[in-house]
């Protein structure tokens, strides 16, 4: 379906490309949720990754990405470079957030998976984005080590860390 | 200490997981998107058009130069033609590298 999609966008049909978008936004949302921990954040960025994408939608090449990874793509670069913006800025992003926004505590759980991500999201955004990607997400140190622009001996001591404030709020 | 450790990231994949399966989606409707494409659409439009009207004042400044430096003297229309050319190669090249440069690097 989405082959079709993407097929008849190319040809400059404005509603399959806003339908590909409106297929695409639950899976996008979801993957910037896990790095922001942040709804109203997570939310402007989809926003802004499907404009980035409809300004851009020409040079997708279907034959390289799928149209999910580049949209991925795009989010994720979007995130890191907002990081790296507030970093510039001396601006961090710490709110507590109340968990309940993000889900239905009523919702059978392990209690242990409130308090890990209530870990998550009091760490810093520099500490959590990598130790999401190394391991939720399965990215090498040395990846991440390029797409953050960061030494590789800073993202093994942020993960090491992160790793070690969950693991202090588990205890 | 690393039994702790593979615990502890054990934990982190459970917790994102279940995340992932219980996070509350707002989905905006379908003609949100619709509005959201042609909005931008129009705006890249815009840009164009203004790109075009540049390009024109820019092409029409420059000729009108060598026109006035030609009539004045070949050594000032030679200098014209030599700072056209060191500032519009370097231009050309930005102006496609970046009109090319893919989103997702």
């Amino acid at each position: 379906m989405q082959d079709h999609l993407i097929e008849e966008a190319q040809r400059g049909n404005r509603q399959s490309l806003a339908r590909l978008l409106y297929v695409n936004y639950e899976m996008v949302f979801k993957y910037l949720i896990k790095f922001t921990l942040n709804k109203s954040l997570a939310e402007d960025l989809v926003q802004e990754t499907m404009v980035r994408a409809i300004e851009k939608f020409q040079l997708f090449d279907p034959g390289k990405a799928k149209f999910s990874t580049w949209l991925i793509a795009i989010a994720q670069n979007l995130y890191l470079d907002g990081i790296r913006k507030r970093k510039r800025e001396q601006k961090h992003i710490h709110e507590e957030l109340p968990m309940e926004d993000l889900y239905d505590m009523q919702t059978e759980h392990d209690e242990d998976w409130d308090r890990v991500l209530d870990a998550l999201s009091q760490m810093s955004e520099e500490s959590r984005v990598p130790l999401v990607l190394k391991h939720y997400h399965g990215y090498s140190l040395e990846e991440i080590a390029r797409i953050m622009s960061i030494p590789l001996g800073t993202v093994k001591s942020r993960i090491h860390n992160a790793i070690k404030a969950v693991r202090k709020e588990l205890e | 200490m690393h039994n702790d450790e593979d615990k502890t990231i054990d934990k982190i994949k459970e917790s994102l997981d279940f995340l992932d399966s219980s996070v509350k989606v707002e989905r905006p409707d379908l003609m949100k998107f619709v509005d959201l494409v042609n909005r931008t659409e129009e705006k890249k439009e815009g840009g164009k058009n203004r790109q075009f009207i540049i390009f024109v004042l820019t092409a029409v400044f420059i000729i009108t130069t060598e026109t006035y430096s030609f009539y004045r003297s070949f050594a000032f229309f030679a200098a014209v033609q030599a700072a056209a050319l060191i500032c519009v190669l370097p231009a050309i090249i930005f102006w496609v590298r970046s009109k090319n440069r893919q989103v997702t690097h």
